[in-house]
């Protein structure tokens, strides 16, 4: 794994001088390739990332460097983190951010970077948060509400109040160049910004791998890895359990707004999730990753049979649904009463750990996914995030 | 002449049926003939279908056909009453109040209303239809006290305009799967309207267009003018406020069940203008009703783009489809608003 890493990061380094020089000779002047990528490159030994295709740690002597390979749909350009305990370690040529670790404080810009930390006990370093009442974590919403942790808002940036707190790290996404640019803002003012991209992660078990890359802040990748393993191993036996099962009942997911139904595409984390609990996902052959927006037609046409009908938006019972809709009764998913939402955990505010935890912890939804469809496999069991309407 | 408009009714009054079995026939899921008229018999097995069939294409025609005609005809009288060709159904801020009634719903998450009325079906409908009535009784208020017409048109542009920048700060501070929301109401649907709330549309376009028949020899004398209106012993108060009321009826109706639904109205009384050659609104008034509804059809029909899974917001494709129209006839005739 780890061999096959460099090989390939040998070969692409190969391609990007060819083109170098395609490039330098199409102009008519002559250019040699930057070194100091290469340098700090060379040495250093790769973490093991088996999941996660979104970053990359490399171990050198006195740092670590992490790399961020995308940001959101359509920017590749890649950012590169040197994180270390006394910054004069850094070779004289290296390029990108300096983060020193452990990390003391940090401002978390999305809701679902909360769990890494619970699970390596570093919720006390959170000094500010993005938009409170996206937060199901009861402590830090608290901490939030009396103004011991700052909100630094939604949708913009208060970038003001970032620089007072001037924590060790924000730690932010983006989805566009828009919201990429008030990150960029950020760092004007000499914040450390990093960018992490797990939201785009299309496995439940590589959204969890970013576990690493916190330990990697906090110098705890030991304990990030033990944490990762064994998220993992639960994961696997569960799907392994699900395999088991005889049937794989059929099962579609979402409501429609005016006339239009936002199905999870076949190769999603949703999808994933369906299939590994050992359902028949009626859009599994769909290659989008993204939602696909249909005609009601198309989606009643083919899961009005389907077994299960899953994530229906925030209704809590089948008699909301049928206000909203009468046509929501046609369904026998709907007749048979096998309606599961993922609103155990909604706060009356739409803060929902289902969202915030279920990136860190995908064996706990799977779980619950599993009990739905295969009860036999697990009983006695609890959902963690689902009830069934009634 | 005569034998000119028998061929124009002819044409307006046969395209109807055609369209609607076209609504029918075609959609994103392929049915066959002997399976649709299976389920018109009552005898189908397949469920899908006849859910397909009953549910969702069937009253998707009905509020293709109210919505047509009454969005038209409250385009025409604001045409008329303003002497303008820019007005529309929305001229009097009548969308913008219902939009401001669904963004405090929609965008505030319910917060102001309790999380119950969010995901119920009426309260879309409720809370358009409150914003409407406030912005609506607003210009009746003022309507009342000032004479002058174009002192009406100003406050309600300028009303639409308040509300748009209201809307515009609630927009900003909510999150992004409630603007997708909003947005997607504010790009106008015929579906999801359900029996119960058809029934209740019809009987508000049909009082609308009552007090609209009602008013059409006031609006054929305000062609030629207020002050020969009023020397022809119109009551020029009374008629105003009954063609506000009217028009503010049809569009506030529509507006609750299906969103602003653009450009249709503003379209087709030129074009039934120009077609018969005529401002006559007796002539205007069955035109108008007819050819709104059969563009309303046609392009929820495109709207659904038989053949594919997917749908299109049904303002873009009433825009598609009606500026080539305009530009066409605009280039053959030269000039549409002589005659307003």
């Amino acid at each position: 794994m780890k061999i096959l890493g460099k090989e390939k990061r040998k070969s692409k380094m190969g391609y990007q001088l060819i083109f170098c020089f395609f490039l330098a000779s199409l102009l008519g002047c002559v250019s040699t390739p930057e070194p100091k990528e290469v340098n700090t490159k060379q040495e250093g030994e790769s973490l093991e990332v088996i999941y996660a295709e979104g970053f990359e740690i490399v171990q050198h002597d006195q740092f670590k460097r992490l790399t961020v390979k995308q940001s959101y749909k359509g920017n590749n350009q890649q950012f590169d983190y040197f994180l270390t305990n006394d910054s004069s370690f850094l070779p004289a040529d290296f390029s990108g951010e300096v983060i020193i670790t452990p990390i003391k404080t940090i401002a978390v810009l999305s809701a679902t970077y909360i769990p890494f930390l619970r699970l390596l006990d570093q919720l006390e370093s959170i000094v500010a948060v993005s938009g409170k009442n996206t937060i199901y974590d009861s402590v830090i919403y608290q901490s939030a509400l009396n103004g011991e942790i700052k909100d630094l808002g939604e949708p913009e940036l208060n970038v003001e109040q970032a620089i007072i707190l001037n924590p060790d790290l924000i730690m932010g996404f983006a989805i566009d160049a828009q919201s990429m640019s008030q990150l960029g803002e950020l760092k004007r003012f000499n914040q450390r910004v990093l960018i992490n991209s797990e939201y785009m992660e299309p496995t439940p078990l590589a959204k969890a791998e970013w576990i690493k890359v916190f330990g990697a802040l906090y110098d705890q990748d030991e304990l990030a890895e033990t944490i990762f393993q064994k998220i993992e191993s639960d994961y696997l036996v569960l799907k392994r359990l699900a395999e088991k099962a005889a049937d794989k009942p059929t099962v579609f997911t979402a409501v429609p707004w005016k006339g239009t139904w936002y199905v999870p595409g076949g190769n999603s984390f949703q999808a994933a999730l369906l299939n590994d609990a050992g359902a028949n996902y009626i859009w599994k052959e769909n290659e989008e990753s993204v939602s696909l927006p249909l005609d009601f037609e198309v989606v009643l046409a083919r899961s009005i049979k389907s077994d299960y009908w899953l994530n229906v938006s925030t209704f809590r019972s089948l008699e909301e649904m049928k206000n909203s809709d009468e046509r929501f009764t046609s369904f026998f998913a709907f007749k048979n009463k096998k309606v599961f939402n993922n609103t155990k955990t909604l706060t009356p505010y739409y803060g929902n750990d289902y969202w915030e935890t279920g990136a860190a912890r995908p064996d706990l939804i799977l779980s619950d996914l599993i009990q739905i469809f295969h009860p036999e496999l697990l009983k006695g069991k609890k959902f963690n995030y689902y009830e069934q309407l009634q | 002449m005569q034998a000119n408009h028998r061929n124009k009714w002819l044409l307006l009054v046969s395209l109807l049926p055609i369209l609607m079995l076209a609504n029918l026939f075609f959609g994103s899921v392929t049915i066959p003939l002997n399976e649709i008229l299976e389920v018109v018999v009552g005898n189908s097995t397949n469920v899908a279908w006849k859910t397909i069939i009953i549910e969702s294409r069937v009253p998707r025609i009905l509020t293709a056909l109210l919505c047509g005609a009454a969005i038209s005809i409250s385009g025409f009288q604001m045409q008329v009453l303003f002497r303008n060709p820019l007005a529309g159904p929305y001229i009097l801020g009548i969308s913008s109040g219902a939009s401001l009634g669904v963004s405090l719903l929609v965008l505030t998450g319910g917060w102001l209303f309790g999380s119950y009325f969010i995901v119920h079906n009426w309260s879309i409908a409720l809370a358009a239809t409150f914003g409407a009535l406030f912005i609506l009784l607003l210009v009746f208020a003022i309507s009342i006290r000032v004479k002058d017409i174009m002192t009406v048109l100003i406050v309600g542009i300028m009303l639409g305009a308040l509300t748009t920048a209201i809307i515009g700060v609630l927009q900003y501070f909510s999150s992004s799967s409630q603007l997708k929301s909003f947005v997607i109401w504010t790009l106008g649907s015929l579906d999801g309207v359900n029996y119960s709330e058809i029934s209740i549309l019809s009987i508000t376009v049909i009082i609308g267009l009552g007090l609209a028949l009602s008013q059409l020899k006031p609006l054929n004398l305000l062609l030629m003018g207020e002050s020969y209106a009023k020397s022809m012993g119109v009551n020029l108060v009374i008629s105003r406020l009954m063609i506000i009321l009217s028009a503010g009826v049809l569009a506030g109706s529509v507006t609750a069940f299906c969103g602003p639904i653009g450009f249709i109205g503003i379209v087709v009384p030129h074009l039934c203008r120009v077609w018969f050659q005529t401002s006559n609104a007796r002539i205007l008034f069955p035109a108008i009703i007819f050819l709104g509804i059969n563009i309303m059809l046609l392009s929820d029909c495109l709207a659904h783009l038989p053949f594919s899974d997917l749908v299109l917001p049904i303002n873009s494709i009433t825009a598609i489809l009606g500026i080539p129209i305009i530009f066409w006839m605009v280039l053959g005739r030269k000039k549409i608003s002589t005659n307003l």
